[in-house]
């Protein structure tokens, strides 16, 4: 019987589960477009941004456009493979809960 | 798990509401083709040719430095840079660096006939709108990249004299027509 540990708890949280998933989907995105997709707050999204980046599963840059910061966020290839990690975990646990 | 598997389910409904093409380079790239193809024609009928090439150099050159000023800005101001805009960014950088190369290089040094540029210029065209169309998953646009085809094949039994016009006719259906109803489909899918 496959367990729930099977799956990451990194990516399990949702706000985490959300930002792998819409960073899947992309190239690269930014923090407030982030921040409304995930209809979280800016100091929860930093706090899941920080231990996805601790993890290694995203990449996150800091610049400038004209006077204005931005933070954009990409997800690593670690970040890949565990995503789709994942996904296949609870594709076999969907199967065996049937 | 449910909770989960929705979570998945509405990120992806919402990334891929971006990934709707704005119709803003159809549109620029329509209007500036459409004025150099009948500035051309208007070169030729007037016997000043030596200002053709000028023209298209000084239109592409300014057509390419917007486009490039206005993907970094369209970028920050989406907040979200999709697969798809990277790679219709590509299919597009390599086919204007085609058309360029093609146009300012092969026909000066001789290697490519005045004669066959349009046509040549069309087959990247519809090569483009086709594979474009494909991306954004929109039919018509598919539809309009034949438009191309058939004016490629049009200019291959016709005058070359006569190719700018024919090309000044297909930018309309072809490329400026698209580029608003997508802009149209582009602000309603935002709105909704």
């Amino acid at each position: 019987m496959i367990k729930f540990d099977k799956l990451d708890p990194v990516i399990h949280a949702p706000v985490r589960l959300a930002i792998m998933t819409l960073l899947s989907q992309v190239v690269e995105a930014e923090f407030n477009y982030i921040k409304d997709a995930t209809e979280t707050t800016d100091g929860n999204l930093s706090t899941h941004l920080t231990k996805l980046e601790k993890a290694d599963f995203i990449s996150i840059t800091k610049s400038f456009f004209g006077k204005k910061p931005l933070t954009t966020c990409a997800l690593t290839n670690k970040g890949r493979n565990a995503y789709r990690s994942y996904l296949q975990s609870m594709q076999s646990y969907l199967k065996t809960g049937k | 798990m449910e909770e989960q598997i929705k979570i998945i389910q509405d990120m992806l409904d919402k990334t891929r509401r971006n990934f709707a093409d704005n119709g803003t380079y159809f549109i620029m790239w329509g209007w500036l083709i459409l004025t150099a193809c009948l500035g051309q024609y208007i070169f030729a009928y007037f016997n000043k040719s030596e200002w053709i090439g000028i023209m298209w150099i000084t239109i592409m050159m300014g057509g390419g430095i917007v486009s490039s000023i206005m993907g970094l800005r369209q970028g920050r101001k989406k907040g979200v840079v999709t697969h798809a805009d990277q790679t219709i960014g590509f299919l597009w950088m390599a086919c204007g660096l085609s058309m360029t190369l093609i146009a300012f290089v092969g026909v000066p040094i001789g290697l490519i006939p005045m004669k066959a540029l349009n046509p040549v210029i069309m087959m990247n065209v519809w090569i483009g709108v086709l594979v474009t169309g494909r991306i954004i998953d929109w039919k018509p646009l598919q539809w309009s990249a034949l438009l191309w085809f058939a004016g490629a094949i049009i200019c291959i039994m016709i005058h070359w004299h006569y190719h700018s016009l024919v090309m000044a006719i297909l930018i309309i259906p072809g490329y400026i027509i698209p580029g608003y109803v997508l802009r149209k489909k582009f602000t309603s899918t935002v709105n909704d």
